[in-house]
């Protein structure tokens, strides 16, 4: 469940460091992140295990008006972990990316249509004007942090993650516990964003890793060595 | 298996038309993309044999997967979402979204968010080719006295790109983790000490508590879009970012410091001296920054694999 996780390793914030901390949130400039305006709660699954799913809180500020980045925290908390980061783009610039990236994309229409993605406290009205236009889009997400096996730091390699995209992949347990902490129901969602539409072309068969699965691995690459001449300052 | 037939092909993907054929291994279908201009997104159809057009809703899985597609380290195949000066694609944020924005502000808590309060400029190099550096704007929050968490972006103006996620641990915590996990990490010792990592908007002075807690600290940096390399849009998986360390081929390009330093008026002088005196780690763990010492870097593959599921996935 999301409402609690384990605890990251380390000592208390010392008082020092908090006061300097303060001090710097209200002296220094913060733009890129004062351009986050929006909370959109989803489902992530592993591209190589379906059976694995996230509950996914999404912040995120439109570059333009065909491209959004959002950060991926684990529950919308102060405590929230940034598990991961999505991006989303227009069906027109999803067609422009070459064809061994598409794959690591995913469409929206289902999650959408299926009332699974929401944005937690907006009005059902004002959720389906952005919504028309998600629905339309594809996104690609990647994980940093494995919090679903209880990882107390963010280990190992970073996860490309996809989205719901048929019915019954997602976990009742997981379904019914957020529509509960949130107050809504996804059924009574599908029922009113019937008129919504998925992209123009329909679902590009190389989205969502094509049908297939999709792992990422390390590989060692060479170095060109290091001179020994070491030096200590610039 | 599928074959790929390419009919024609343009070298030359900003000027001239391409046509690639995908055999499909069905007999009578073929999945054609066609691409008018570089300027237009390409179109797929679907034809069979007998020359009967169909939408590519009719189509199963038609392609066969590259192994290490997208990787890292190798440049994208020709796309319009590679191209010089790496201008946003886009239409500009109409007002209908912008209002939904404000909306959206007014209902929701974006307490997450809220938590980032310090911001650092430094300087990060890519794992697998130190000669790429780029400069980066942490945000930056702290969880507690040994961990932190940061929103790297590739500016501090409102336009700023979303560019990767980087963690921070204590020495403490650094010792804990196994040392296949701790070879994706670097120092962050002389990056700090030499003032490539700057606090902007703070005096010098004020930044020393800071700095002093965090020269003991290893990052591991994680970038996902490569703005560098002209990626108009985030390609490929992710890279393994490193830091600057005191050997050549990891210092970072004088001039890429001296913009920097001119945009926020970081003076060097004030910086090394403050921070000379600050007690550096003895010991830097040789897991850390392991191209140092193994000659060797990282890169990540995106391989296709079956997916561990209870169902088709499309």
């Amino acid at each position: 469940m999301a409402t609690s996780h384990v605890d990251v390793p380390g000592e208390p914030t010392e008082t020092g460091t908090a006061l300097l901390e303060t001090a710097t949130g209200t002296i220094q400039g913060f733009q890129p992140i004062n351009n986050i305006h929006q909370h959109l709660c989803a489902f992530h699954f592993y591209a190589h295990d379906m059976t694995r799913q996230v509950e996914a809180h999404h912040f995120c500020g439109h570059l333009n008006e065909d491209v959004r980045q959002c950060l991926i925290y684990d529950s919308p908390n102060k405590d929230a972990r940034l598990i991961g980061i999505e991006y989303i783009v227009v069906e027109s610039l999803f067609l422009t990316l070459p064809d061994d990236e598409k794959p690591l994309w995913h469409s929206h229409e289902f999650e959408v249509k299926g009332g699974y993605l929401f944005m937690p406290g907006v009005p059902g009205m004002v959720e389906r004007q952005d919504l028309k236009q998600v629905c339309k889009t594809y996104g690609k997400v990647i994980h940093f942090w494995q919090d679903d096996r209880g990882d107390p730091l963010p280990l190992g390699i970073p996860q490309i993650m996809m989205a719901l995209t048929r019915p019954g992949q997602l976990d009742e347990n997981i379904a019914k516990d957020v529509e509960k902490r949130f107050g809504v129901s996804f059924e009574e969602q599908r029922e009113q964003r019937k008129d919504l539409t998925g992209p123009d072309h329909g679902i590009h068969p190389l989205a969502n890793a094509a049908g297939r699965g999709l792992k990422t691995e390390l590989r060692e690459v060479d170095i060109p060595p290091a001179t020994s001449m070491p030096r200590v300052f610039v | 298996m599928h074959g790929i037939a390419h009919v024609s092909e343009s070298t030359d993907y900003e000027r001239t038309p391409s046509l690639t054929v995908w055999n499909t291994g069905k007999d009578d279908i073929s999945l054609i993309s066609i691409q008018k201009s570089f300027k237009e997104a390409p179109r797929y159809s679907c034809y069979h044999k007998k020359g009967q057009k169909k939408g590519y809703k009719g189509i199963h899985s038609v392609l066969y997967l590259n192994r290490s597609m997208a990787s890292s380290d190798k440049k994208p195949g020709p796309t319009p979402a590679i191209g010089p000066g790496s201008t946003l694609p886009g239409k500009p944020t109409t007002l209908g979204s912008k209002l939904i924005e404000s909306g959206a502000m007014m209902l929701q808590s974006m307490a997450p968010v809220r938590q980032m309060n310090l911001h650092a400029c430094t300087f990060a190099l890519y794992g697998h080719d130190l000669s790429r550096q780029i400069e980066t704007h942490h945000f930056i929050q702290r969880i507690n006295q040994d961990f932190l968490q940061c929103a790297v972006y590739d500016s501090d103006k409102p336009s700023a790109r979303l560019i990767g996620v980087e963690y921070i641990v204590s020495d403490n915590i650094f010792e804990t983790l196994p040392s296949e996990e701790q070879k994706l990490w670097h120092s962050h010792a002389y990056e700090i000490k030499t003032g490539l990592w700057t606090l902007p908007g703070m005096p010098e002075l004020l930044q020393d508590p800071e700095h002093k807690s965090l020269t003991k600290t290893y990052g591991k940096f994680w970038c996902t879009w490569q703005v560098d390399r002209g990626d108009r849009l985030p390609l490929g998986a992710p890279s393994l970012m490193m830091s600057a360390q005191a050997v050549d081929i990891a210092r970072v390009n004088p001039e890429l410091v001296k913009r920097r330093d001119r945009k926020y008026g970081v003076s060097r002088g004030d910086a090394k001296e403050s921070r000379v005196e600050m007690a550096e780690s003895e010991w830097i763990n040789p897991n850390a920054d392991y191209w140092k010492q193994h000659g060797k870097g990282f890169a990540i593959d995106v391989v296709p694999v079956e997916m561990k599921s209870f169902g088709a996935l499309i």
